[in-house]
């Protein structure tokens, strides 16, 4: 009997993450000073997206690069008492960046292109064919459904276990179900007993 | 500190090393040391909510161990020496990643997540290529940096000097932005990473092991040379010569007898209970190549060729033709008589394939016992550069191989294999630089751990 393999179905729920644009001409130590001129309670984006195809490579490693050593410097500058006792608890905690998503056309990506970008200090996505806007609205929308739910939450627990402290815990319940044998698992398991090695079986 | 796990990575005292030449090496393996890390310091009272953690490296261990940490309230400094994190994974459209794929045949492996009920990894996933899981990742550790104030993360930042144990704390100075500042911490955790996979030789550079490839694309009329015996080298075989992206999806269209994957865990179990407790390769060898061979005999009774008068597996050959119908000509040539220490998974599945090629294909191709000699670039001189040998031709040869068991090489000179479009070099990996000058090596490099973290 071979084993019935079970696929994950691939329930692209778009996944909720907030998604901005950064447009060519836009320079990236002012995108950098206004990630931290805002208040603590209004983060901005969490991913932004530049396009290769609207940017130019050298043009678009460039304000990568440049983006992570300007906020690299603003992180130091602004936690400068925190340096010594880092750990302690400031009032305005630095901004936390944004994820740097750089989005490509099909069959641009050579291996070395890709590798300048990841290098500099971004992600790289491949756009669909059919994408054609640099609409943010778009690129954002397909972001999520690219990164969709399943890629960062686990799969809902199947079981509980019962943490009250009375009477004995269920053990059972720490152990996923793929373990735990049903009827037909055993009726299997004594099947197998039955059936010959295969590298006993005679040429 | 008594705790059997810390010992076994202590390099310097308070400070443990998860990163470098270890084995198994999969992602997955690497976060399960880092979580374990983080709880057995826990328990030891070696971090806490007075004694922070340092974490080298924002990788996949060293984001693991960061996130679980903070998440407990330890506070947590975690460095890296690139710009951002997940840098290996971030340019890479073709690697597929899976958590579990590799501990085929193992019960969960079917199910195709995770073994434990939650709380789950700091970065769980379910399988996806490598550029979007590094961002999904990097959304991951922004999201705890958020929820975590004592969770500090510095890019382009680097542990200058040799830190030093003062009193019951480690002493740690770190380089930043041509900036020193020191600290103490309960405990520093490097997950520097296992090194650099090597995709060169002499003057030619193949495309690295994280490089977005053409390899799956590659098509009937092309030859490909595959120098290498290790996982890098048969992952690529497999999707050089399938088109598909992960060993998962060849195997789950074979419909091969459960009764298989029970005989062949007990070969594997046997094989690594050798392993575990070697150093080189004349403790491995003969384990190895036993492997080798119980793979192989198993792989010629379910193909037992045209001629034989037995018939395989019902759907097998059918499902093998379908695999392979516009396979490029592809050889893999690795030194020995068999391949490195490798997931069985990859090592079934290419001598599956290969068997089925030869037996019923006419074409052979594996080369055991060969090494790579000269790659010449044709109509062009290689310079190192990727960019300069990919999509052009090259003439290689090879030499007889001696046993891996000495390094004494064969007197017989190199002779001419032919020419190739796409020549793929996976000579294992080069170790990382020392971290700091006097740290030990890990004691027990070769491991065997968990698949459940509780």
């Amino acid at each position: 009997m071979a084993r019935e393999i079970r696929h994950h179905l691939e329930d692209h729920k778009p996944f909720p993450v907030s998604i901005g644009r950064v447009a060519p001409g836009s320079e990236p130590e002012t995108e950098c000073a206004r990630l931290f001129e805002r208040s603590h309670n209004a983060q901005g984006p969490e991913a932004v997206v530049l396009d290769a195809d609207e940017w130019g490579l050298d043009s678009l490693v460039d304000w990568v690069q440049r983006f992570h050593e300007s906020y690299l410097t603003r992180q130091i500058e602004s936690s400068s008492g925190a340096w010594v006792n880092a750990f302690l608890p400031t009032r305005t905690p630095p901004p936390v960046p944004p994820a740097l998503v750089v989005t490509v056309s099909p069959g641009t990506m050579n291996g070395e292109r890709e590798g300048r970008i990841s290098a500099a200090g971004a992600v790289v996505l491949e756009k669909p064919p059919a994408l054609r806007s640099y609409d943010v609205e778009d690129v954002a929308r397909w972001v999520r459904t690219e990164l969709a739910d399943h890629l960062l939450f686990p799969p809902e627990p199947v079981a509980v276990p019962d943490e009250s402290g009375d009477g004995p815990s269920d053990l059972a319940a720490y152990v996923d179900p793929v373990y735990r044998l049903s009827d037909e698992d055993f009726a299997e398991l004594l099947e197998r007993g039955r059936t010959a090695n295969p590298l006993e079986v005679g040429d | 500190m008594a705790d059997p796990f810390l010992l076994a990575h202590l390099v310097n005292p308070l400070f443990v090393d998860i990163g470098g030449r270890l084995a198994p090496i999969s992602i997955r393996d690497q976060m399960v040391r880092a979580r374990m890390a983080v709880d057995r310091a826990l328990l030891e009272r070696l971090i806490g909510s007075s004694r922070p953690l340092l974490v080298i490296g924002a990788g996949a261990a060293g984001a693991t161990a960061a996130i679980h940490a903070a998440a407990r309230g330890v506070p947590t400094l975690l460095i890296e020496a690139a710009p951002a994190p997940f840098l290996r994974q971030a340019g890479c459209l073709t690697r597929w990643v899976d958590p579990v794929q590799y501990d085929w045949p193992v019960d969960h492996w079917q199910a195709g997540h995770y073994p434990w009920v939650p709380p789950p990894m700091p970065l769980p996933w379910r399988a996806g290529p490598a550029n979007r899981i590094a961002l999904a990742w990097t959304l991951a550790l922004n999201r705890a940096r958020r929820r975590y104030p004592r969770l500090l993360v510095l890019y382009r930042t680097t542990v200058s000097g040799t830190p030093t144990p003062v009193g019951n704390l480690l002493h740690v100075t770190i380089a930043t932005r041509a900036r020193l500042f020191s600290r103490s911490f309960g405990l520093a955790l490097s997950c520097v990473g296992a090194g650099t996979e090597i995709s060169t030789h002499g003057n030619y550079a193949g495309l690295d092991f994280w490089s977005t490839d053409p390899f799956q694309t590659l098509t009937l009329g092309d030859r490909v040379l595959i120098s290498g015996g290790g996982d890098g080298a048969l992952q690529d075989y497999l999707r050089v010569i399938t088109h598909e992206r992960s060993a998962e999806t060849i195997y789950s269209r074979l419909g091969i007898p459960i009764g298989i994957e029970g005989f062949l865990q007990s070969a594997e179990d046997q094989a690594n209970r050798v392993y575990v407790w070697g150093s080189e390769a004349r403790h491995d060898h003969d384990a190895l190549l036993r492997l080798h061979q119980i793979h192989q005999d198993l792989a010629s009774r379910l193909l037992p060729g045209p001629g034989s008068g037995k018939p395989p597996i019902p759907g097998l050959l059918s499902a093998l033709g379908a695999l392979t119908a516009s396979a490029p000509d592809t050889q893999l040539l690795y030194p020995c008589a068999h391949f490195s220490r490798c997931y069985g998974l990859n090592r079934f599945l290419v001598l599956l394939l290969a068997t089925y090629l030869e037996r019923y294909r006419g074409k052979t191709t594996l080369l055991p016992g060969r090494n790579l000699g000269s790659v010449t670039g044709v109509g062009h001189i290689c310079s190192q550069s990727p960019a300069v040998c990919s999509g052009q031709l090259h003439d290689v040869q090879a030499s007889p191989a001696s046993d891996c068991r000495t390094s004494k090489r064969p007197p017989a000179p190199a002779s001419p294999l032919g020419t190739f479009d796409v020549v793929i070099v996976r000579h294992g990996i080069k170790a990382p630089p020392p971290l700091f000058a006097g740290a030990r090596p890990v004691q027990q490099p070769r491991q065997v751990l968990p698949y459940h973290v509780a």
